[in-house]
């Protein structure tokens, strides 16, 4: 990466090569164009942004194949921006630990119910008390998982959300409903370092704060019946989302590759502009040491949101004094939306092995791919875009699009337009929470200023994001969820 | 010279960034910087007012820079808040060289019924960060995922 200058600094040249398709043009040390999905609408907010150097810069990234690519939710993130898309060669590419985030396998599942939202309107507080009394924060918090032995903790990091299910937290079924049946086999716990095992053992089950939350939605409006009902969803049901990852182990596991990998990188000949961009080959010892880690931290993020599935049926069996029979908890899907995995796409027309950074990016496999459970095949893999805690979120479906354009890659999110300082001072004086009661919101949560970073207009809104993958034919819309109850560590 | 969190600050200056949350400290001398950098992080994630210095705790460090030292420290300070759980309310600083930090904190282990959490950092990143010195001593920007 040798040439890349500091993101602020770098004039990026653009050109509109579609109505959804904006492209940067190999330059300088890129190996390969960048190619940035968004609406005009978007791409005005976008124009002087530095995520969009930072993607040039992510072309720079040895043994990348195709494009680099950018969803319409990219904002400027650290190294890699936001909503960054890139795939390298298996074989001779390079693995980047900043293209996946700290947070490794950060990600989001929806789960249905079988209640109605109007059936349980005046019963809300009671279930956002349950909720945020049965589901721990994080440091220093008593979780229902005690604080594992290293053993355990290394079994769990091998077997991932089954572990979970097997301590009757969630149900068998609910691992065909996650990417890689919540557990990548690459994983390797003795990759793991003692400070990472550590940072990990008392976490099993707890949300994080930031922009991680659960809520309680009403499933508002369905584009697409018949898909919505073979997920088992029809307007007005009650959902349950949660969106959280790795906490600190995979926090730890992330800085302790970009600690080794920058000191590889000479060794490797490879040179970059920021330490924060330290990459090295994925067949090297230190690149096959990070995926073996890396691998055992997504894992765990999904041992994390499996846990925390199974206690939230608990809290709501709590407050309405209802049982399995009658809530009927069933996952609709669980995604990863910061990880690398090895696939095989077509590349320029040949198929090829890549592997395949996604860092605020989501999987969206189209119908008939393999890698999807019996029953998804004939729809695509589900994907679920949480928006901002005051408004809504979508679910839909991957496609041949994506699987064509974009390495079956879709958006993740709304994008942050306000810095977490202006959005505090955006929200000083007001009282947050009474103004999310009167969007129909309730609130649970541990930090006052938490909310203020999170409040809607910190973000785009998540339809715009949507609307540019849908017409891009990059995933299509089935159902929005509105949030009745948000829990924020 | 000890840095306590109830010095009168604030010891850092949040500047723009848009999805994480950067840092720029400024200090007369390099370990004055160490200590407002580090008491200055952990007061974003906990209410330091209730920590008490009940136990003393030796830090050491070496890195390959002053910038890897600085981006070591923080995270060490972070480690231990995260998985002690410890958190310290004072620190010293009592020697740094271009590659190594020998240090002390004062501080206890966190009592989630007396110590409020604000923001979880997840990590110091080594995305712009830099450490250098000026005319009036030293100054630095840190840059955290949040």
């Amino acid at each position: 990466m040798v040439g890349a200058h500091h993101p602020r600094r770098l004039t990026v040249e653009l050109h509109r090569i579609g109505d959804w398709v904006w492209e940067i043009p190999r330059q300088g040390g890129m190996r390969v164009p960048g190619r940035i999905y968004a609406s005009e609408k978007l791409m005005a907010e976008l124009r002087d942004d530095p995520a969009l150097a930072q993607l040039a810069n992510v072309a720079h990234l040895p043994g990348i194949v195709g494009c680099a690519l950018a969803m319409p939710d990219i904002h400027w993130g650290y190294g890699f921006p936001i909503g960054g898309v890139a795939a390298v060669d298996a074989e001779e590419g390079a693995i980047s630990p900043g293209g996946i985030g700290f947070d490794i396998n950060c990600g989001v599942r929806l789960l249905r119910t079988a209640l109605a939202a109007d059936d349980i309107r005046m019963h809300l507080d009671r279930i956002a008390d349950a909720l945020y009394q049965t589901i721990p924060a994080g440091v220093g918090s008593e979780g229902a998982i005690p604080k594992l032995t290293r053993a355990e903790e290394k079994q769990m990091l091998a077997r991932g959300a089954a572990w979970a299910v097997a301590r009757e937290l969630g149900r068998p079924s609910d691992l065909e409903s996650t990417e890689e049946g919540g557990c990548l086999r690459e994983a390797d716990p003795d990759a793991v370092s003692e400070t990472a095992l550590e940072r990990g053992r008392s976490q099993v089950g707890t949300l994080g704060s930031g922009n991680h939350f659960l809520e309680v939605q009403r499933v508002d409006e369905v584009y697409d019946a018949r898909a919505a009902a073979a997920l088992g969803l029809v307007a007005g049901q009650v959902t349950v989302m949660i969106h959280s990852g790795s906490r600190g182990l995979g926090y730890q596991v992330c800085d302790d590759a970009l600690r080794t990998m920058g000191r590889a990188m000479a060794h490797y000949g490879i040179g970059m502009p920021d330490r924060q961009l330290a990459c090295v080959p994925l067949g090297s010892p230190e690149g096959q040491q990070y995926f073996a880690a890396m691998a055992a931290a997504a894992n765990f993020a999904w041992t994390n949101r499996q846990v925390m599935s199974g206690l939230a049926e608990r809290a709501f069996t709590a407050a309405l004094g209802l049982g399995p029979a009658a809530l009927r908890f069933g996952l609709v899907y669980d995604v990863c939306h910061n990880i690398a995995k090895l696939e095989e796409h077509t590349v320029d027309g040949r198929l090829r092995r890549v592997c395949v950074h996604r860092k605020g990016a989501t999987r969206a496999f189209g119908p008939g791919h393999p890698a999807l459970a019996a029953h998804l095949r004939p729809l695509g893999q589900p994907v679920i875009i949480p928006g901002d805690m005051g408004r809504y979120s979508f679910l839909l479906l991957g496609t041949a699009g994506a699987m064509a354009e974009t390495f079956g890659t879709t958006c993740h999110g709304a994008g942050r337009v306000m810095s977490r300082a202006q959005a505090k001072k955006a929200g000083r004086g007001l009282d947050l929470v009474a103004e999310l009661a009167r969007r129909g919101v309730i609130v649970r949560a541990q930090s006052l200023a938490g909310v203020a970073e999170e409040m809607p207009w910190a973000y785009k809104d998540v339809a715009d994001v949507v609307e540019v993958v849908d017409r891009a034919g990059l995933a299509r819309r089935v159902a929005r969820l509105k949030p009745l109850v948000v829990v924020k560590g | 010279m000890v840095t306590r969190a109830r010095d009168p600050g604030p010891f850092v200056r949040e500047i723009e960034h848009t999805a994480d949350l950067g840092l720029e400290v400024e200090a007369p001398s390099l370990p004055l910087l160490f200590e407002r950098a580090g008491l200055g992080m952990l007061g974003l994630m906990i209410d330091l007012a209730a920590v008490e210095p009940r136990e003393r705790i030796a830090l050491a460090l070496a890195a390959e820079d002053r910038e890897a030292l600085l981006h070591d420290w923080l995270q060490h300070l972070l480690v231990r808040l995260q998985a002690g759980p410890f958190a310290v309310s004072e620190l010293a600083v009592e020697e740094v060289s271009e590659r190594t930090l020998r240090a002390w904190g004062a501080g206890e282990r966190v009592d989630r019924a007396r110590h409020h959490f604000y923001t979880e950092v997840k990590g110091v990143t080594y995305h712009q960060l830099a450490l250098r010195e000026t005319a009036g001593g030293w100054w630095a920007r840190i840059i955290l995922d949040v």
